[in-house]
């Protein structure tokens, strides 16, 4: 039976999606300062109409949804979800203020993809855009990678104790610490540490390849976010194919690897557990599976004798992978390159390391190694029960921070999201192909997007149809939140019609 | 451990920090590790075609 939300219910929702709408204002003064820097006086103008925005509804909000009692879990579940949305909405100002955008529809793409992380991305003329809106494009990645909740956590919600279900909501279900707001700091360390390291290593890369010094430290931070973030926006149209460098691309994959981790991993392998990081059933899983596609692909693209060299080969093969694997979406080679060259078996190994992706609790999308892992696991246990004696009692166990024991439970957790994956891919292939695109583009791209990836076969431009658009911001969407919040947010809206009081 | 408004002071202390940079050190050889066995794949498969 359900019952109707009472007006508490919209109240305590109300507020905390507002609360997290005002971080989206704090966050687009980065974005404003950058634009002020350059001397780039219009988009100072789009940032200040969209900060005004921000405090507007945020402030209205709170002025209106006052209460003083704190989430519950259905509360926490509708905000992660609605808060997405309402911050996509309202995120989208800048991009269609700059004039770069075919509508407003295509600039919530470009904000929805950029918040879960996908890296598809429809903004036109992107080599001329300004710093300040390429700053916001990967700074909302970032953010987007951090996870919105857990900015606000860190910075808004001051250890209220249902913060916690809009952190579970939000798909990180993993506390690394016992408060879970210190653990939104040990998350924001940790980034912050790679970010320091990483972005210096790619802009020192940058200098070396003849870029002027603010060039070479823009590119190196916002290639950072973008790779960390497992985002895959870089601040050219042809990603990180502009940059022709050996260097920039080792330093872009370990990176987007490491931004793919568990942020529990993370932090057990940062707080002494080093033994974590080839125990642990992600990275294990990740391992495997990485290396088996690289395997496929590199066998196929040689045969194909699509490449000069062994370099070659490793630099296109193991980028492109490792980009689709973490779910980042960067890539050294053109769209097109995957259909003209790499052809049906290039193209699924990227579409299956895509559909898998990377790490729970971390940035990454896709079904996660966890649940790989687990479900190979109760493959395992089956076929050891079938050639033991018949009473005899078989266990498995993986290893994640510490041995868990399998239980038909987490077997049955892992079944049902994995199935929710591999249906929202093939609906979304299903709509691909009903809108006119060959059968391996609609896969390698529906995929992409419900995984969260951005790896584009050419599908996505500004000139794909509007419901096609839709689809794909609905996918990332559902992609980036597991389900799970998404699922309850339909419930509140049915429960609003056809609830009990 | 008392959190302050940024970064919580307990996780931020001097002693931490070898640990914490021995863990990305860790982090980024497994890492290594997947692209050299990534790179012998590209050279075997040049071998063979």
């Amino acid at each position: 039976m359900l019952l109707r939300p009472r007006r508490e219910d919209h109240l305590v929702i109300g507020k905390y999606t507002g609360k997290i709408v005002i971080g989206i204002g704090f966050l687009m003064v980065v974005p404003l300062l950058t634009s002020i820097a350059f001397g780039e006086w219009d988009t100072v103008v789009d940032f200040v109409i969209s900060i005004s925005l921000c405090m507007a509804f945020g402030y209205g909000t709170q002025a209106v949804c006052r209460t003083d009692r704190d989430l519950g879990w259905s509360h926490g579940l509708v905000v992660a979800s609605s808060s997405w949305l309402v911050a996509t909405a309202i995120g989208a100002m800048p991009h269609w203020l700059s004039g770069h955008m075919g509508s407003y529809l295509d600039a919530m793409f470009d904000v929805m993809s950029g918040y879960t992380t996908t890296g598809l991305y429809l903004m036109q003329d992107l080599d001329h855009i300004a710093h300040g809106l390429n700053m916001w494009r990967h700074l909302l990645t970032f953010a987007g990678g951090q996870g919105i909740v857990v900015i606000a956590l860190t910075f808004l919600f001051k250890g209220a104790a249902g913060a916690y279900t809009v952190y579970v909501g939000e798909g990180k279900d993993e506390r690394l610490l016992p408060n879970v707001v210190q653990t939104a700091r040990a998350i924001w360390l940790v980034s912050l540490v790679w970010l320091a390291i990483g972005a210096a290593a790619l802009a020192i890369a940058g200098l070396a390849l003849g870029q002027d010094p603010v060039r070479a430290v823009l590119h190196g931070l916002w290639v950072y976010m973008g790779a960390w973030s497992t985002g895959g926006f870089a601040p050219q149209s042809y990603n990180t194919l502009y940059y022709h460098s050996l260097a920039y691309e080792l330093i872009a994959i370990v990176v987007m690897i490491a931004g793919s981790f568990n942020f529990a991993l993370h932090w057990a392998v940062w707080t002494g557990n080093r033994r974590e990081i080839r125990r642990n059933v992600e990275t294990v899983s990740f391992a495997i599976t990485l290396t088996l596609l690289v395997l496929i692909a590199t066998f196929a693209l040689a045969k194909a004798g699509v490449y000069s060299d062994a370099m070659v080969l490793f630099r296109k093969v193991f980028y492109q992978l490792a980009s689709g694997h973490t779910t980042t979406g960067f890539s050294t080679i053109y769209s097109r390159a995957f259909v003209t060259q790499w052809g049906p078996i290039g193209m699924l190994a990227t579409t299956i390391a895509m559909a898998i992706g990377a790490s729970a609790c971390s940035t990454a999308g896709g079904i996660k190694g966890i649940r790989v892992g687990v479900i190979a696991k109760a493959f395992l246990q089956d076929i050891r029960k079938w050639v033991s004696p018949e009473h005899a009692l078989i266990t498995e166990r993986y290893h994640h921070i510490r041995d868990i024991t399998l239980s038909d439970g987490l077997v049955r957790s892992a079944m049902t999201i994995t199935i929710a994956y591999v249906l929202l891919y093939a609906l979304m292939t299903l709509a691909g192909v009903l809108y006119g695109y060959d059968f391996a583009d609609a896969v390698f791209e529906g995929v992409s997007a419900a995984s969260n990836t951005g790896l584009s076969c050419g599908v996505t431009s500004p000139s794909m149809p509007e419901g096609l658009k839709a689809l794909y911001i609905f996918a990332m969407w559902l992609g980036r939140l597991e389900f799970m919040s998404v699922f309850v947010l339909g419930g509140y809206a049915v429960s609003l019609v056809r609830g009990r009081r | 451990m008392r959190g302050g408004r940024s970064l919580d002071r307990g996780l931020t202390r001097r002693e931490l920090w070898p640990q914490y940079l021995g863990g990305l050190v860790t982090e980024v050889v497994y890492i290594a590790v997947l692209g050299a066995i990534a790179f012998g794949v590209a050279v075997l498969a040049g071998v063979v075609f």
